[in-house]
């Protein structure tokens, strides 16, 4: 029986690296090898069964539901490629067809988003705190509905605020552009005609992690730049110029300590996780094997197939000197403080490395050696790879076919230099015929499921700090997860006890709304000339799931909502049935078929 | 309409509860299990904790030199570091002077350390070494299997076979356990509870009767709702009390400080705890180490000495065993910071511990005893204490069968 709910439940980390999929093709041998020292190829013999306390390998990700009925790709896409359907996609969607609207999705028009605009106008947050004294001045106090102010400024701006801070402004404000751009993110997502770019941008923000409240001012205020002019500007487009951007903006600096990298020894935080999290990824980590860059298979011809600690020292002496102007205090001088990325040369490692068995030689202009390292990786095939798999993990299931990540790297490579690579990636994969088979296997994330409720109820919504605190609750505290790994895709994470019940709570709070900060449109819609409850309910799940529940849930539905009423639906618009069909539209939203994509 | 006001009650409190809250994790089991269960806390520090910044010889000039003051303990001076007695020979050991809690609980021979001691192997990732101590592993071949350490110790041992077998303090469950389909995750007992209405839970009970991951997660889950919720302490009206530890023990108001509250009072609730798993994360200081370890130190040290003298009745029947996935180099970076390293230090807590001293061996701090001339050599792998607590505390005769690849056990006499 263990062995059993093992085998369903076990799938944390269910990625499969090259390694271990060269693993699996070898288990159906007999013969037995003990793990230890080995090449690559040597550790890829026989393993199977000399390991059955370790349990079962894993190799693919379990149905979330079984026997779902699988939508359309119409459906599908929705729920992948958007944050879920409100009313009347499916059919504009289904007349146009998905490649006109993929088209459309990867190709947006800033100038055209009238609904999402008018959000954003009328959008206030309150900001309140006490005046407090800052030597002889008196801080006033403020307590005020403020619209969006620092979404869109300059850095100048921004920064001005980390300065103010030193002269008593309160920590409010310097914490305002997260705030801001956390509740720009949920009007975006909710109402941005240009859903494709909103989805990628979540995960663009979840690949390039950053834990926005880490104490620093910098990283807060800058916070805004981060998510417009790095993230969301280059959600579509080219990977190499992409990190480029990352590499030099202020929230990454901070937050992977960078900024204070000096020679020597230097800080090799940064160019660690450049290489395990923003481009070749762990499964291109060769530590345990090789100690010495010339075993790495490949090296000999310039061509390393991954990465070790060597490449890691290296790549963060390459570092060295790109740091942020920040007014610190440099070799006998100070840094300019204006808040832009700065090379600062006096902490740059001027000698020769050595990096991906690719030489550099000393004394390079400017720059230079980082830029090289950044080419390096960003061309790098382990990159297509890691990049391309975690894509369709977001977009397709957390343990996506093998051909279908294949054809994604294809596309990546052939593209790679490319302004629109990425958005070229993502029509391979929606296009694919994988794309229309995988279904139920992943798990929405708990802003995904949220905003699917705001726009299948089509609810009104201002965020505000509870809306951030649900969240928080349902595991996904905007811009704050604590590790630069970003959230994992995998279900198993998602659905532990704390995991469900948070979330049906939530679906609860959404449906039952809060005053000025979700509400569903009022008066509630209602199914046009619905007789019965089966009817009632048939609405409300073609309008959430954009497909009908299994008829088991289905009955347990009609039978719940429909238990005060024997006789029959009360008048539409009425007290009681508007009572019941909250009852109806929470229930909906707690099934798990709310909850997969 | 009363069930609604319960619910935006229940709403408010539990986000109030989360603000701030992280993810980690415990374990429990069957209430009527015996009195003389032994419950196992698996503490997680991750992130890399520098064990060198918490315990180290003051006086080896190889220490002082490899250090910047702001990544050390000091031998003197208003933040001199806290003597340790029966150290290892030859060195003045001393803990961080913010972990004045760890040295009550050494000097009264509750806690153990384990210097020296970590994965064999030398990966410098975070996740990659995490799994690997999750999962109880060396060898990254067998990083992508299924079940925890945890989860087979549970199943070996026939422990863990009650109601709720094992919990994880916070919001979800991590690899150590992650085999496990009893695993309850849970921040807080309190607000471990669905605010909607009997009926609701009903057609959700019928709705998650089906096979598939959801289903089963969703069926588990209403079923440790109600037994929960069926042992907390409430008022008159049906809300929840909030838990009122020991008098004189005031645990701190922080991540992990709340986390040790609630396994205080999931312990104290007679549930049948018998496994928990907690994580603690924030270690990762390549920069300006000082003031963050120091906060850090101090969070470890006063949640842990609150968390004990908070269990007085069950500290003979508690062990806790604390693990980073690796320590940090020994020359401190430019940043006033330490990169990613290897060997660290263990903590064992427990009522049954050999406490007051350190354990295993201490490889030295010179160059050519470094591995790979940068980091604390590994002494003691890690799996060896986890074993003497399967073999004396349950029974296991085989431990290192719990720990795949690992041929043989070496004895640390970390237990009593």
């Amino acid at each position: 029986m263990k062995d059993e709910a093992c085998k369903s439940i076990g799938l944390a980390g269910t990625e499969l690296s090259r390694r271990q999929t060269l693993q699996i093709a070898g288990t159906g041998a007999a013969g037995l090898i003990a793990p230890g020292i080995g090449t690559k190829k040597a550790k890829t013999k026989k393993r199977g069964s000399t390991m059955p306390a370790a349990g079962t390998l894993i190799t693919s990700a379990p149905d979330l539901i079984v026997t779902p009925n699988t939508p359309d790709e119409v459906v599908l896409a929705l729920h992948r490629i958007a944050f879920g359907p409100r009313p009347g996609d499916v059919d504009r969607v289904r007349s146009i067809g998905l490649e006109a609207y993929l088209h459309e999705q990867l190709h947006p028009v800033d100038s055209d988003d009238d609904e999402c605009d008018q959000h954003l106008a009328d959008f206030t947050m309150r900001i309140a705190y006490p005046a407090t004294k800052q030597g002889k001045d008196l801080m006033p106090a403020i307590d005020e509905d403020r619209p969006f102010t620092c979404l869109n400024q300059s850095s100048d701006d921004l920064y001005k605020l980390v300065e103010g801070q030193n002269r008593g402004v309160n920590y409010q404000e310097v914490q305002r552009p997260i705030e801001e751009v956390k509740a720009a993110k949920i009007i975006r997502a909710t109402y941005s005609k240009w859903q494709l770019r909103e989805v990628m941008t979540d995960f663009w923000h979840n690949h390039f992690s950053i834990d926005a409240y880490i104490d620093d001012p910098i990283n807060k205020v800058m916070f805004p730049i981060y998510d417009r002019d790095v993230i969301r500007k280059n959600s579509l487009g080219n990977f190499r110029e992409f990190i480029g951007l990352v590499a030099k903006s202020q929230p990454m600096l901070v937050y992977l300590n960078n900024y204070s990298s000096k020679a020597s020894p230097a800080n090799e935080n940064y160019a660690r996780e450049l290489f395990e999290l923003h481009t070749l990824g762990a499964e291109h980590y060769y530590n345990d094997l090789y100690q010495e860059w010339s075993k790495v298979p490949g090296s000999a011809i310039g061509k390393p197939e991954g990465y070790i600690d060597q490449d890691v020292y290296e790549a963060a002496r390459a570092f060295t000197g790109w740091t942020i102007a920040n007014g610190a205090y440099g070799r006998g001088e100070r840094l300019p403080s204006n808040g832009e990325f700065y090379y600062y040369d006096a902490w740059h490692d001027p000698y020769q490395k050595r990096v991906l068995a690719t030489d550099f030689d000393p004394y390079q202009p400017p720059m230079a050696d980082g830029e090289r390292v950044l080419d390096l990786v960003a061309f790098h095939p382990g990159t297509a790879q890691f990049i391309c798999k975690k894509i369709c993990k977001r977009l397709v299931s957390p343990n996506p076919p093998e051909s279908l990540v294949q054809k994604a790297v294809h596309t990546w490579t052939t593209y790679q230099k490319d302004p629109v690579q990425i958005s070229r990636v993502i029509h391979t994969i929606v296009t694919s015929d994988e794309f229309k088979t995988t279904y139920g296997k992943g798990m929405k994330l708990p802003f995904e499921a949220t905003i699917a409720f705001f726009r299948a109820t089509e609810s009104e919504v201002h965020p505000d700090g509870g809306l951030f605190g649900m969240l928080a609750q349902m595991g996904e505290s905007m811009f704050n997860w604590p590790t630069p790994n970003g959230r994992p895709y995998d279900a198993s994470f998602w659905s532990g006890t704390m995991g469900m019940v948070s979330r049906w709570n939530s679906m609860q709070m959404l449906t039952y709304g809060r005053p000025g900060v979700f509400e569903m449109r009022d008066p509630l819609p209602m199914p046009v000339g619905a007789g019965s409850f089966d009817e009632v309910c048939r609405y409300w799940e073609d309008r959430m799931l954009g497909r009908h529940l299994d008829s088991a849930s289905h009955a347990t539905l009609v039978a719940h909502i429909s238990s005060p009423f024997p006789t029959g639906v009360p008048d539409s618009g009425s007290a009681p049935y508007i009572d019941r069909t909250k009852e109806l539209i929470s229930l909906i939203a707690m099934t798990p078929d709310f909850h997969i994509r | 309409m009363s069930t609604r006001r319960e619910f935006l009650v229940g709403c408010s409190t539990a986000i109030a509860a989360m603000a701030g809250a992280r993810f980690g994790t415990l374990a429990f089991a069957d209430s009527n299990s015996s009195a003389n269960e032994e419950i196992l806390v698996f503490l997680f520090l991750r992130g890399g904790m520098d064990g060198l910044n918490l315990v180290a010889p003051v006086d080896d000039v190889n220490y002082i030199t490899a250090r910047t003051p702001e990544t050390m303990i000091s031998g003197s001076g208003a933040t001199a570091g806290l003597p340790l007695g029966n150290a290892y020979p030859g060195g003045d050991f001393r803990l961080h002077h913010s972990a004045g809690g760890l040295k009550e609980l050494y000097d009264n021979k509750n806690l153990a350390l384990i210097h020296a001691s970590g994965l064999t192997n030398g990966t410098r990732s975070h996740f990659e070494a995490q799994d690997l101590v999750d999962l109880g592993v060396a060898d990254m071949d067998y990083l992508h299997y299924n079940t925890g350490w945890l989860d087979r110790l549970i199943s070996a041992s026939n422990h863990g076979s009650g109601i709720i077998p094992v919990v994880s303090v916070g919001g979800s469950v991590p690899k150590s356990l992650f085999g496990d389909p009893g695993a309850v995750a849970m921040s807080n007992p309190a607000t471990f509870a669905f605010y909607g209405t009997a009926d609701q839970k009903q057609a959700l009970e019928s709705i998650y009767s089906g096979k598939g991951l959801l289903p089963k997660a969703g069926a588990q889950t209403i079923q440790n709702l109600d037994l929960i919720q069926s042992k907390i302490v409430k008022d008159k009206n049906g809300r929840p009390l909030p838990y009122s530890p020991t008098p004189s023990v005031n645990y701190p108001k922080n991540s992990l400080g709340n986390m040790m509250q609630s396994l205080a009072e999931l312990i104290k609730m007679e549930v049948g705890l018998q496994f928990a798993t907690v994580d603690f994360g924030g270690w990762d200081t390549h920069q300006i180490q000082g003031p963050q370890f120091n906060n850090q130190a101090q969070e470890l040290s006063d949640s842990l000495a609150s968390f004990w003298n908070d269990i007085q009745q069950y500290q003979k029947k508690v062990t806790l065993v604390c693990v980073s996935e690796f320590g940090r180099r020994v020359k401190a970076n430019q940043s006033n910071g330490t990169d990613h390293g290897h060997g660290n230090v263990m903590l064992v807590l427990g009522g049954d511990v050999n406490g007051g001293k350190m354990h295993g061996t201490w490889p030295g701090l010179a160059t050519q005893q470094l591995d790979q001339g940068a980091d604390l050599a590994v002494t003691t792998d890690y799996r060896n204490v986890l074993a003497e607590i399967a073999q004396k505390k349950y029974g296991i005769a085989n431990p290192a069968s719990l720990f795949p690849g690992l041929k043989s056990v070496k004895e640390v006499g970390v237990l009593s």
